[in-house]
């Protein structure tokens, strides 16, 4: 023990350093990592069984069920999970012979998910009868993110080769890479609330915490106001912070998207997610959510194929999860709206 | 850059690799070894603003040729001497002042006017307080105090002299290091002991579990009540001080085992900073166990020169209280630090006063009943609350509230409080417990290798599982 070391009175708690040697350290940090790797591996196998992320493993379904496709359908549904929770589609088709399934994932994904999801089901069936995409006003100036991307059951780094590509430096390869391997790490803030609220609520930690719905979509019961009010000051803190833009990522995938409408004659429905009302009686989110149909409306103008549905679906807190997200009971009366909206426009055309 | 950030894990790695390569092929090239620590540290210091280094060169160009100079001096130039260490205390002091105190000693003086009625504008800068400025002010203060006593020959080279002054690991938040201790570990060749490995990589788990497990999750409680002080009243208040005193400890001395372990890792010691403060029973055992460098900088180079116990008990007490009040005003330029500062004093000089048994004496030894032991490990531990609160708050309003409101009335979240703040606390205090039990701040790397393994491996996990991974600053780099 060296002077520095050396406590001032006897009852101090001092470092007491024994001997060790390299290969005693050796096997200590090897032996540590191994445990780690251990219990990331038990992590893994228990998320993969029981997950407690709603996006992450929407994604993984979603692109899940694309995959498993046996059979063409007449409508694919695709954007993030406004749509996903918001568009029934037994209620789309009606009484009809017409089929449709609900792909939509997360926004985190952004437009680009749509074109690819939408370009795999050509490549498999050919092009839908119609596809309808449902987005929150918020998505359009994202980019992707990565630990999302890292869940579309693709081998690593194959969406450098999909149209829109998808580039990542090393940095992000290594990011993605832990994303679909390494959930103590990555999936961190889902693992803790799972141990707490297994310990503290007495949560049961073997059972299935999310399901679809047969056609794809997703029921969700209403969260409490205080949490529709924080959702609320989030969303004006975003639209106060800027001014609405298109990402170039969106944009590019956007432009995709028209060229294969144009090249397929497909038509591309597009609809704003439903609204709480009381975030959209706002002014500044007003004028932020005009501007945002403005660059729709000149985008939807650039082909006769693409279609933006000029609806405003605003809903009372009662119908809402939170402030972008509509619960159980006001899923059929946001389909029905937007059932009425395709409707006018194709009597419009 | 923080410890517990990407990018300086990347910054580390390469670092490391290439000195544990230099340590390789050219042990006795000190001179390049040296280099690369300066070079590194000077990287580190600037990646918060480059125009820090300016200040950090400054200190230590004066600083090196002041030490020189002193001990060139003969003794009996007395008043030559005299010169030249005020001459490095001034110029110390001024860019401590400056940067960290200019405008909290302006606003004060303004207020003092406008309370006897006399209106003046003050002039008030925009000025960055550079980070850690006040850690190695210290240390270079403490390096020409020493020469100028005789206690310290000045270092041999200027490269030695900057890589002590600016050494990465303990450069923003200490531990404060003595040039005694440190230079000459800068002087001789390196070398890399298996057991400072062991002991080093177990100090970095260890420190991240405190800073980002622990202390980062127990912030979070903190913060929301702090912020929200009038929206609480009753237990809710009282878990809010609770979580800043595991807050405060966890971050702070996580970090310096962090220094430490990195320190260790390329082959020096650096001092022991904490030794769990909160089993301490009386506030001279505190500071005997909270932030060792800079108590023992303080009674070294503050309270001895003012005369420390030596002339009397009136003057003892001044001492002390002075000691206290500087050392608060040390931590920021806030009334609330002096007030902390204050109270610290005052609890010393009365425990001083009244209580028998002196601090130095094993209480476990049997000449206490145990209830009794505990009973001032408690007492201590309440008055330690107490200063946390103050030195949390924000205004003098927000300590009386949280003083006049407390009570064990609870609230329909007090239940969540607590249970996160158990959680997160318990695996840290049962080792620190244990840590107390055995008197050794390494007992867990003496554990049968299976055990050991296992603690390591979970506490690891544990790290990277509850562990807050924002990023939250280290509280002491504000100081």
């Amino acid at each position: 023990m060296s002077n520095i070391d050396k406590p001032l009175y006897p009852q101090l708690t001092h470092e007491i350093i024994t001997p060790s040697n390299r290969k005693g350290v050796t096997i200590t940090v090897m032996a540590t990592i191994l445990i780690i790797l251990l219990i990331n591996f038990i992590t893994f196998w228990y998320l993969k069984w029981y997950p407690g992320n709603s996006g992450y493993w929407l994604v993984e379904q979603k692109w899940n069920m694309l995959n498993a496709l046996d059979e063409p359908v007449d409508w694919l549904i695709l954007g993030d999970s406004s749509g996903n929770q918001g568009v029934v589609p037994e209620v789309l088709v009606g009484d009809t012979a017409v089929s449709a399934i609900n792909l939509s994932t997360v926004a985190s994904m952004t437009t680009v998910n749509d074109v690819w999801m939408l370009q795999t089901y050509i490549d498999s069936f050919g092009p839908p009868e119609s596809v309808l995409i449902v987005h929150v006003h918020d998505i359009w100036s994202r980019n992707i993110n990565h630990t999302y991307l890292a869940k579309v059951p693709m081998p690593l780094g194959s969406w450098e080769t999909l149209t829109p590509p998808i580039k990542t430096n090393i940095a992000e390869e290594f990011h993605i890479l832990l994303s679909r391997y390494a959930p103590i790490y990555t999936e961190n803030t889902t693992v803790s609330k799972i141990i707490y609220e297994s310990i503290f609520e007495l949560e049961p930690l073997f059972e299935e915490r999310f399901q679809l719905q047969p056609a794809g979509n997703m029921l969700f019961s209403k969260l409490s106001s205080e949490g529709l009010a924080k959702d609320v000051e989030r969303h004006f803190y975003q639209v106060r912070k800027q001014d609405f833009k298109i990402s170039t990522i969106n944009q590019t995938a956007l432009e995709r998207l028209s060229m294969l409408a144009e090249k397929h004659q497909l038509d591309i429905y597009i609809v704003n997610s439903p609204l709480y009302d009381g975030m959209f009686r706002d002014e500044a989110f007003q004028q932020h959510y005009a501007a945002m149909q403005e660059q729709m409306h000149q985008f939807s103008s650039q082909s006769d194929y693409i279609h933006f549905l000029d609806i405003t679906a605003v809903f009372p807190a009662d119908d809402m999860q939170n402030v972008d997200h509509i619960a159980k009971s006001g899923a059929i009366t946001y389909t029905e709206m937007i059932v009425d909206a395709i409707a006018h426009s194709q009597l419009e055309n | 850059m923080l410890f517990n950030s990407q990018l300086f894990f990347v910054f580390f790695s390469v670092v490391y690799l290439l000195y544990y390569l230099l340590y390789l092929f050219a042990p006795k090239n000190r001179k390049a070894q040296n280099s690369l620590l300066l070079i590194a540290s000077y990287y580190f210091y600037g990646s918060w603003d480059w125009r820090f280094l300016v200040l950090i060169a400054t200190s230590t160009i004066i600083d090196f040729f002041i030490g020189h100079a002193l001990n060139h001096t003969p003794l009996d130039f007395t008043a030559r001497r005299k010169q030249l260490l005020a001459a490095s205390v001034t110029v110390n002091l001024s860019i401590l002042g400056f940067f960290k105190y200019f405008n909290f000693f302006v606003e004060s003086l303004t207020d003092l006017f406008t309370l006897f009625g006399m209106k003046v504008n003050p002039i008030t800068l925009q000025i960055i307080l550079p980070v850690g400025i006040s850690f190695y002010t210290f240390q270079t203060m403490s390096y020409t105090i020493d020469i100028y006593r005789k206690r310290l020959q000045p270092a041999k080279t200027f490269l030695d002299f900057a890589v002590f002054v600016s050494f990465f690991p303990q450069l923003v938040a200490g531990p404060i290091e003595r040039a005694s201790n440190l230079i000459p570990q800068f002087e001789k060749p390196r070398r890399i002991t298996a057991e400072q490995i062991n002991t080093g990589l177990f100090l970095i788990l260890w420190g991240f579990f405190k800073k980002t497990a622990v202390g980062d999750n127990a912030g979070l409680i903190a913060d929301q009540i702090f912020n929200n002080y009038t929206n609480y009243e009753g237990i809710d208040l009282f878990i809010g001080i609770l979580a800043f005193s595991i807050q405060i400890y966890g971050d702070f001395s996580g970090y310096s085992d962090i220094a430490r372990g990195i320190s260790r890792l390329m082959g020096f010691e650096l001092m022991v900073n904490f030794r769990l403060p909160y089993f301490a029973l009386n506030p001279t055992d505190f500071w005997q166990r909270w932030h060792i460098s800079l108590s023992s900088w303080l009674r070294d180079y503050l309270y001895i020169p003012l005369g420390g116990n030596r002339k009397g008990i009136a003057k003892t007490y001044r001492n002390l209280f002075l000691t206290m009040l500087l050392g608060g005003l040390w931590h920021g330029a806030a009334w609330n630090f002096v007030i902390w500062g204050a109270f610290h004093g005052t609890i010393l000089i009365l425990y001083r006063r009244f209580e028998k048994k002196p601090a130095h004496q094993d209480p476990w030894g049997g000449e206490q009943p145990y209830l009794i032991v505990i009973a001032k490990m408690l007492l201590m531990f309440a008055l330690t609350l107490v200063g946390w609160l103050i030195f949390r708050s924000e205004s003098v309003a927000q300590i009386v509230y949280f003083i006049t409101h407390l009570s064990f009335a609870s609230s329909a979240v007090t239940a969540d409080f607590g249970k996160q703040l158990l959680f997160f606390t318990t695996p840290f205090l049962v080792v620190q417990v244990y840590q107390y039990v055995t008197r050794d701040l390494l007992v867990l790397t003496k554990l049968p290798t299976v055990a050991r393994v296992l603690i390591y491996g979970l506490m690891g996990s544990w790290v990277l599982i509850f562990g807050i991974r924002a990023s939250l600053e280290f509280i002491y780099f504000q100081f």
